[in-house]
């Protein structure tokens, strides 16, 4: 963006809503020479494909990264250690909102305090809320409302 | 039917497991600590769960990770291994309870012969011979020089909830009977949380010779031989042959009989192992492990049998489809395990795996998880290879033998192969004649070299 141009602040929200409500992982607007671009950090999937052979067994969620160690995967090696990375404490699936239906806990922008409830993983019937270690805003969410989540996995970036 | 499998295990045997897997058309789901998400079978299976970080209690024994891991990767069956949980009746039976097929035994039958007095009263009542003993636990309390005096000197003491040497006592004399008994119930409370213990014949020069068994769930058992297991370091084998160079087949046979019959009368399922110590051509039971074992290619290797294609066909509710007289051995077969350890110190040697050549050529068989790059992680036992010979006779194995020993290559990180080199020159062990104390002694009386 040049700089005398006002920053956008709308804009940029709701072309991040748009991303957050589609699966899109990047939007690109451009109007009168001005361009804004808004960004979803792919994440290494939780289940990591490692089949070479073309009748592997793909499901939706899975994606082919195959961590190799002459292998550059740098989208991995930021998220995961970005300072205001929040990492799955169990294995589970994730859910959003405390109930089917509800206003999620969060969402992307919001400013968080240490201790707040970001999301639940369940695991074997239980739901354990997962709370920030960090206060700032949330800048991306990396899961999706019952996906499975591993040990470690990021789920939220706090900034 | 079982279509995918959760592998709740790490290094050679998880990849094992995977290759049976994927050879029968089955996925497979790996669980790994974060140590472990470079390991072999993590990227050669279908799916991928971390569970937990690198201690085991908080990844490969924490129970809730597994079911949780199994529950999200919509595994229907889980295959524990070897060690970790693969003899934890409480986790066999929470994989049951929460619809998953458990592929071994039953809660029920781990539980008994994870007891070894229990299992004892069990394989004796159906008659296995077993090491004349107390028949039961000993205390202070107890008239134990009495029940002493009747097994006859020397005794050994051994904690009820445990093994690997802990919480046993030899006494050669009564004078030290009752300090004995006290310090070794000590030690099994320490150990084994169970300060249970009972009191054996010690056999002097024993061999240890185990046999292997297959049960199906329509009351079908059969026996693949038996494995000596003498060579032992600390109580932990390092060497193993089928068959034993002592064993005659009529022993095989007549002792086989009867471990796959005691399994009929059980109503065992899967995979088992039926140890005993052999001297003086008398056999005694001495435990039943109800899992798969480190050591289980030996047998493969001389009966054509997959062990654990086997115990996924009989998870899967699948007769055996055949019987004793289709059991065919033919020709012997080592293993040698080959520890991530300094051959004579043996301190643990984790590190990175640089240059990485295995053997080859016909009947030479590697099981292990190893690649050239592969970091070896310091947090796990130190087994990091098996490497397994056959030929049409025992010498025709050694000289294999020594032959793949010579051309396997570990670079960058210590191992035991210099260990295996001697051994397989080794007069004694050339001429079969060795016994479960015999390695030690080996051990002590070498010089070390520099």
């Amino acid at each position: 963006m040049k700089d005398n141009t006002p920053f956008n602040e709308d804009l940029v929200r709701k072309l991040a809503v748009i991303l957050d409500e589609t699966s899109l992982t990047e939007i690109e607007y451009e109007v009168e020479g001005s361009r804004i671009k808004v960004a979803r950090q792919v994440s290494t999937s939780h289940y990591v494909n490692h089949s070479s052979n073309a009748d592997s067994m793909l499901s939706g969620l899975q994606q082919s990264v195959v961590p190799t160690p002459s292998l550059d995967v740098p989208t991995v090696q930021n998220i995961n250690q970005h300072p205001g990375a929040l990492k799955s404490p169990m294995v589970g699936s994730a859910y959003l909102t405390p109930s089917p239906g509800a206003a999620p806990f969060m969402k992307i922008g919001d400013k968080v305090s240490v201790g707040q409830t970001l999301l639940i993983i369940e695991a074997m019937k239980v739901m354990n809320p997962i709370k920030s270690i960090k206060e700032g805003i949330v800048s991306q969410i990396l899961v999706e409302t019952g996906s499975p989540v591993e040990f470690d996995q990021v789920l939220v970036i706090i900034d | 039917m079982i279509k995918k499998v959760l592998i709740a295990n790490r290094g050679e045997i998880a990849l094992r497991i995977h290759r049976a897997c994927h050879e029968m058309g089955i996925q497979t789901v790996a669980v790994h600590s974060t140590a472990d998400a470079q390991a072999k079978h993590v990227r050669l299976a279908d799916e991928s769960v971390c569970i937990g970080p690198a201690p085991a209690k908080d990844s490969y024994l924490n129970v809730h990770a597994l079911i949780s891991a199994a529950t999200i990767s919509g595994a229907d069956a889980i295959h524990p291994g070897y060690g970790f949980l693969s003899e934890n009746a409480d986790f066999a039976q929470i994989v049951e309870e929460h619809g998953f097929i458990f592929i071994g035994p039953t809660p029920h039958h781990i539980r008994i012969m994870g007891d070894k007095i229990i299992a004892k009263e069990t394989v004796k009542a159906l008659g296995i011979p077993v090491v004349p003993g107390s028949d039961g636990p000993v205390t202070p309390q107890d008239d134990f020089h009495g029940m002493a005096d009747k097994i006859g000197y020397p005794i050994i003491i051994k904690a009820s909830g445990g093994g690997g040497g802990k919480g046993m006592q030899v006494v050669r004399d009564p004078s030290t009977l009752e300090d004995a008994i006290r310090i070794a119930s000590s030690e099994a409370k320490a150990n084994f949380g169970n300060e249970q213990v009972f009191m054996e014949k010690y056999l002097e020069k024993p061999r240890h010779i185990e046999i292997q068994v297959l049960a199906d769930q329509h009351g079908h058992a059969v026996h693949l031989g038996e494995r000596d297991c003498s060579l032992q370091r600390r109580h932990q084998k390092i060497w193993e042959e089928a068959p034993s160079p002592v064993i005659s087949e009529q022993q095989r046979n007549e002792l086989g009989t009867i471990v796959a019959n005691a399994c009929i009368k059980l109503g065992y399922r899967g995979a088992g192992t039926f140890e005993f110590l052999y001297e003086d051509g008398q056999f005694y039971f001495i435990e039943m492990n109800t899992r798969i074992q480190v050591e289980h290619p030996v047998t493969e290797m001389i009966t054509g049998l997959d062990l654990v294609h086997e115990q996924i066909r009989i998870a899967n509710g699948e007769k055996l489809g055949y019987s004793q007289k289709d059991i065919t051995f033919i020709g012997h077969a080592i293993e040698c395990r080959i520890n991530a350890e300094h051959p004579q110190t043996f301190a643990p040697s984790p590190g990175i795996v640089k240059d990485y050549h295995t053997p080859g050529g016909l009947r030479v068989r590697v099981d292990s998880a190893l690649y050239s790059g592969y970091k070896i992680p310091p947090h796990y036992d130190s087994l990091i290879a098996k490497l397994i010979v056959m030929g049409n006779t025992r010498q025709e194995c050694l000289r294999r033998l020594r032959r793949s020993l010579e051309e396997y290559i570990i670079d960058g990180v210590h191992t035991i192969i210099p260990l295996h080199q001697e051994l397989a020159r080794n007069e004694d062990v050339i001429a079969g004649d060795y016994n479960i104390h015999w390695l030690e002694k080996y051990l002590a009386a070498k010089t070390p070299t520099e």
